[in-house]
């Protein structure tokens, strides 16, 4: 070995793993207050060979500080390129189901079937669940977008929305409620009285509900009831956020106080097309295509309430780290064990209790990626769908 | 290779967190490395280190992008270094002096040979070597670092590099960085 490769060697070397992180904690402890100021920092990197090392470096010795959810939410965005294998396990056969690229924040995924051939009319996993209900979790859409692998009961809950992107996850609620616990709306009013309505709760608080009525002369009249008085129309911001879609078919009940939250967009019109309903069996379908032959919608945001309240959101076309993602962002929910042995890897292993119930997240702490995130299938009660994270993949 | 990134730095928001994350993680390496060499002593090195950023965290409102952040950087931790040199007197441990190279080997057997060898060049030869051939400094940035002017740090690497030579042999001259 020359001198120059021991001064290489020299250039090389590296500080303990943990000391990048016990100085973040230092000066975060130090608490000391600064203006926010622009620096431009100019690294001159003359060799290759350091700039692997720095950027190696970077990847390698990320955070030292302990993950949290919303650090994992942050590595996942950074990541920007990875590649989550996602693995079926049932028994001891583990089968690749599904490979998803991401290059530069761009997705795309191939479907595999039993044999490990790709299947160019692949079935989409629905990342969600119903709460509470053990063995009896999420929804696959075949391409000709079907809903399966739930019980009618559920079915009846569901509730469907078409061609629309979840660009914001955060912001109103809507609630949808049926008097009789049905929702039934011209046409599709079967006889009897019109006793039917729903109700909506935007964003800011207001409580808005539309009720159907006959009049006098029998003929259907629309009421608006905000916050519990009458009105003759909208008030000016809501009237904007609520678009009323009548004369809609509603393939069975409705359950009451269903809350769809974390739409970008106040709208009802999302509420139809769970015509197709097969009642009675186990497993039952609902068409959520858009009703023309041989075509299927390309999003569809299907919500149930959950035991807790709150709004299962089923977002078709999602990656399982943009599921994840979602479920991070309830980060209380979590809990957080340090330093599990995984696959003869010390990871921090995050867990949820949930859809798809228990939820497992092997995340690496020191750079708070995700490793490997383990949920009960939703194609078989007792398999388990197995996603590996890969880091540093080649375009 | 250049690379240029707006860098905020604030405590107020998770944003300038990141930031704080990202400052830490591409300095930190590089100026550990330049005190380790220079203390050869890592519990040194690492709080020397750390001083360095907390220093440098605390005056970043009187960083004027005069020089590159890591230069700036690299400043300051010479600064701590001196420093810390002052207080302990620094002397030359000598399990750590090692064998010297065989010359009919060609070369020098180990880097802490090297290290030796440098710690018993005037400080000032090895302060400039060290920030010129291992921190890759141009020589107008290890001016800046060590305060004296172009041509001193010249003359100094001249000089540590014909004393490197008596130490460690011919191999010396298989280095490739010319400065003057």
């Amino acid at each position: 070995m020359n001198l120059n490769e021991h001064i290489e060697q020299m250039r090389m070397e590296q500080p303990r793993t943990e000391a990048k992180g016990e100085l973040i904690l230092k000066l975060q402890q130090k608490g000391i207050e600064k203006k926010p100021m622009k620096l431009i920092t100019k690294i001159s990197i003359p060799t290759a060979v350091t700039a692997i090392a720095i950027v190696g470096g970077t990847l390698m010795f990320r955070p030292t500080v302990l993950a949290s959810p919303s650090s994992v939410v942050n590595a996942i965005k950074e990541a920007m390129t990875y590649r989550i294998k996602s693995f079926n396990i049932e028994g001891n056969k583990k089968t690749l189901v599904s490979e998803t690229s991401v290059i530069n924040g761009k997705k795309s995924t191939k479907t595999f079937d039993k044999n490990g051939n790709e299947i160019n009319n692949p079935v989409q996993i629905h990342f969600g669940g119903i709460e509470g209900i053990e063995g009896r979790f999420g929804l696959t859409i075949d391409g000709t977008g079907t809903l399966k692998h739930l019980p009618k009961e559920e079915i009846n809950k569901i509730l469907v929305r078409h061609g629309k992107e979840l660009k914001d996850v955060e912001g109103g609620v809507l609630v949808v409620t049926g008097e009789s616990g049905q929702v039934k709306f011209g046409g599709n009013v079967k006889g009897g009285d019109v006793k039917q309505g729903f109700k909506l709760d935007v964003k800011g608080g207001k409580s808005v509900e539309v009720k159907m009525t006959k009049d006098a002369n029998g003929k259907m009249t629309k009421k608006y009831i905000v916050d519990g008085k009458e009105v003759k129309e909208l008030p000016k911001g809501i009237a904007d956020k609520i678009k009323v879609i009548e004369n809609q078919k509603f393939g069975g009940t409705t359950a009451k106080g269903e809350k769809l939250q974390g739409m970008s967009e106040h709208s009802v019109e999302f509420f139809h097309n769970t015509k197709g309903v097969k009642m009675g069996a186990t497993g039952a379908q609902i068409d959520i295509s858009d009703g023309k032959a041989g075509t299927s919608t390309k999003q569809s945001i299907i919500g149930t309430k959950g035991a807790d309240g709150k709004m299962n959101t089923f977002v078709s076309g999602q990656t399982s780290a943009d599921y994840l993602v979602q479920l991070l962002k309830d980060a209380d929910k979590w809990t957080i064990e340090r330093n599990v042995v995984w696959n003869g890897q010390n990871l921090d292993k995050f867990t949820l209790k949930g859809p798809f119930s228990p939820i497992e997240l092997y995340v690496d702490p020191g750079t708070s990626l995700p490793k490997v995130l383990r949920f009960k299938s939703p194609m078989a009660s007792d398999g388990v769908i197995e996603d590996v994270y890969e880091y540093g993949i080649q375009p | 290779m250049i690379l240029e990134k707006p860098l905020v730095i604030s405590k107020a928001t998770v944003r300038d967190q990141e930031a704080l994350h990202e400052w830490v993680h591409r300095h930190y390496d590089d100026i550990y490395r330049f005190l380790k060499h220079l203390t050869r002593q890592q519990e040194a090195a690492e709080d020397l280190a750390q001083q360095t950023f907390i220093n440098a965290y605390q005056a970043l409102s009187g960083f004027r992008e005069e020089s590159s952040m890591r230069t700036w950087l690299h400043r300051i931790a010479f600064r701590e270094y001196i420093a810390w040199r002052r207080k302990r007197r620094l002397s030359l441990p000598l399990e750590l002096l090692g064998g010297r190279a065989d010359k009919k080997f060609g070369g020098v057997e180990s880097q802490i040979d090297l290290l030796a060898a440098l710690h018993q060049l005037p400080s000032a030869y090895r302060e400039a070597f060290l920030l010129f051939e291992v921190q890759q400094l141009s020589v107008e940035e290890v001016a800046t670092v060590t305060n004296t002017k172009v041509g001193t740090v010249k003359s100094q690497l001249h000089h540590a590099r014909k004393q490197l030579q008596k130490l460690l042999g011919e191999a010396y001259l298989e280095t490739n960085h010319e400065s003057e």
